[in-house]
This record gives structure tokens, C-alpha cells and sequence, in this order.
């Protein structure tokens, strides 16, 4: 009965680990998946491999994807405005409150060693979320500014808490889109 | 705009140590009982589960719970591939003198020590090994 009930969560947790879209809870998911591999070795009788795959399986190669996963380094941004057929650089450039945003997400991936790929487009929002290539858009209509996260990575759980933390005075939305939309709703663009 | 944009990394930096912190201070907590840990597995490995690998691969545990605290490329790599390879030389070197030499006959009585220790160099050897795949990958791999 146990060992059923330990090879059926095996399967579960391996299945989730394959389809989960942000990587690091995939890496969590398969750290799990080895901790019950081990515990299933014990159960065979088996106690010198169950040690071996508790310390390497669990520890030592979830570190190692951890690792790698901080390695995910070019972040691609997406910068649309639809007010302005053509986006001026100027404003971001130089000092204006809104430019200091783009200012201040460089500045974070300079801290976290990302690379920032800064993209300016006149496209509309819809568009540009439908290509799903760009790992962070910043949509801007009048004075509302949105901040639309690709699930995907992961570091936009960050990016928010700083944002939210050091903007209250813009109007700064945080939303999130793409992966698999299971952990909440899709942000979709208004029509204007 | 300079000083403004310091003072942003400063405070990421500060977001991130402060989040780091519970982390630092359980390892920190967690680390003599990995340490007793892993030597209790080296040194029953040869009549109990476990022996050299597995306690190394514990003992390795150590030194990366200091790489996820510290962060800090703080260990001479260099060093530890060195006394990595002279462990390995004493792996071969030691058995070589104990069995080929005939003392495993002339003192069976040197048979526990014999096993023990040669779990001990197993375990230091899988151990610096470990980390130093891991410091390898953590600081010097390229993008």
C-alpha cells in the first residue's frame, strides 16, 4: 500500500515537474521527486543508495539547477507606447519621473548581473503579448503605466515587490502573462 | 540621476541580503550537525549504510550550505584541486603499500583502521571534488 502510494506520487511529482512553466518551482518539484526516490530506496532495503540520493538528488542537484537558473541572464524588455506613433528616447533618457522606472529596472538587472535588452515599439500591446518573446513589457497609455511579467521567469516576483515598494506615487500596474496560465489570469489589454 | 541610481542598486542589494538572511543564520544553525553528520557516515561506513561517497557527498553539503551563505568567491579553487589530486595519489598509494607489501596478512588486526581510513580519504576526495564542480560553475562558467 505505501510503496503504491509512494510510486504513484513519484509519478505525479516527476509529470509536474515536467510541466510546470516556471523553472524554479519545476527544480522544487524534482527535489521532491528525489526525496521520495530516496525514502523508496529505504523501503527496498536498500539504506547506502538512499543516502546517496538524498544528498545528491535533493541537495546537490537542486542546487546546481538553482545556480543555473540565476545564470538565465539576457532579460529582454519591451517598451510600447501607443500615444506616440514614434517613441521619443528622450523622455526616458532624461530625468522625468517615467523614464526613471526603465532607469530603475536597468539598474536592477545591473544588481542581479542580467543583461537588459531594452525594445521600443509603437506596436500595439495586444501584439506584442502575443509574441510572447520579451520576458518584460512596459505598456504605457497617458499617465497609467503597466508592467506586464512573463511567468516564465522568475524575476519578476522581485521587480514587483521593488517597483510596488519605490512607485506609489505612479500609477504602476504589476500583471503577469504566458507559462501556464494556472496560477491566475492572464492580464488582457484594454482596447483603446 | 547618478547618485539616485546607486542608491536603487544599494537598495536591491539590501532587499536581497535581508531576504538572505533567515537562509544564512538556519544554515549557519544546520552546519555541525551536517558536519557530525557526514564524518558519523565516514567513519561507521565500512560495518553500517553508508562510507566514503556518501559521507563525502555530506561533507561536500558543508561546504556548498557556505557557498549558498556567503556568496563569496572566498575559497582558493586552486588549493583544493591540488589537495584533491594529492588525496587521490594517497588513494592509490595507500592501498598499494597495504595490500601489495603483505601487511594486510602480517597484521590483520589493521584491517578496521585500514578500512576506516580509506573511507576518510574517499569521502575528503568526493567531497572537494563536489565543490569544486559547483565553485567552478557558481563563479567562472561564462554565459
Amino acid at each position: 500500500m505505501v510503496e503504491f502510494l509512494l510510486l504513484g506520487s513519484m509519478l505525479v511529482l516527476a509529470l509536474l515537474a515536467l510541466y510546470t512553466g516556471p523553472l524554479r518551482i519545476a527544480v522544487i518539484y524534482f527535489s521532491v521527486f528525489s526525496l521520495i526516490c530516496s525514502f523508496l530506496y529505504l523501503y527496498y532495503q536498500a539504506p547506502d543508495v538512499a543516502i546517496a540520493e538524498a544528498v545528491m538528488g535533493s541537495g546537490l542537484i537542486t542546487l546546481l539547477y538553482l545556480t543555473a537558473l540565476k545564470r538565465y541572464r539576457v532579460y529582454s524588455v519591451c517598451y510600447t507606447n501607443t500615444d506616440f506613433p514614434t517613441v521619443s528616447d528622450r523622455e526616458i533618457i532624461e530625468g522625468t519621473r517615467k523614464g526613471e522606472l526603465v532607469r530603475e529596472i536597468e539598474d536592477f538587472c545591473f544588481a542581479r548581473e542580467l543583461e537588459p535588452q531594452l525594445v521600443f515599439t509603437p506596436q500595439p500591446v495586444s501584439e506584442v503579448l502575443q509574441s510572447g518573446r520579451h520576458d518584460l513589457i512596459i505598456h504605457q497609455t497617458g499617465d497609467k503605466i503597466t508592467i506586464i511579467g512573463n511567468r516564465e521567469n522568475y524575476v519578476i516576483d522581485e521587480l514587483e515587490m521593488l517597483l510596488v515598494l519605490r512607485y506609489q506615487d505612479l500609477k504602476v500596474l504589476v500583471e503577469r502573462y504566458g507559462g501556464s496560465s494556472e496560477y491566475g489570469d492572464d492580464y488582457l489589454p484594454e482596447e483603446d | 540621476m547618478n547618485t539616485d541610481s546607486s542608491e536603487t542598486t544599494k537598495l536591491a542589494t539590501l532587499e536581497q541580503t535581508a531576504s538572505e538572511e533567515l537562509i544564512s543564520v538556519m544554515t549557519g544553525l544546520l552546519y555541525p550537525f551536517i558536519a557530525v553528520f557526514g564524518i558519523y557516515i565516514i567513519y561507521n561506513g565500512h560495518d553500517t549504510p553508508g562510507g566514503g561517497f556518501q559521507g563525502g557527498a555530506i561533507m561536500a553539503a558543508l561546504f556548498l550550505a557556505r557557498f549558498i551563505v556567503a556568496h563569496e568567491n572566498d575559497l582558493e579553487v586552486h588549493f583544493v584541486h591540488n589537495l584533491e589530486k594529492f588525496l587521490f595519489a594517497l588513494l592509490l598509494i595507500v592501498p598499494g603499500i597495504f595490500i601489495f607489501a603483505g601487511l594486510q596478512m602480517q597484521f590483520p588486526e589493521l584491517k578496521i583502521p585500514y578500512l576506516i581510513f580509506m573511507n576518510f580519504l574517499i569521502g575528503m576526495k568526493v567531497a572537494l571534488g563536489l565543490t569544486i564542480v559547483v565553485y567552478r560553475f557558481g563563479f567562472f562558467e561564462g554565459r
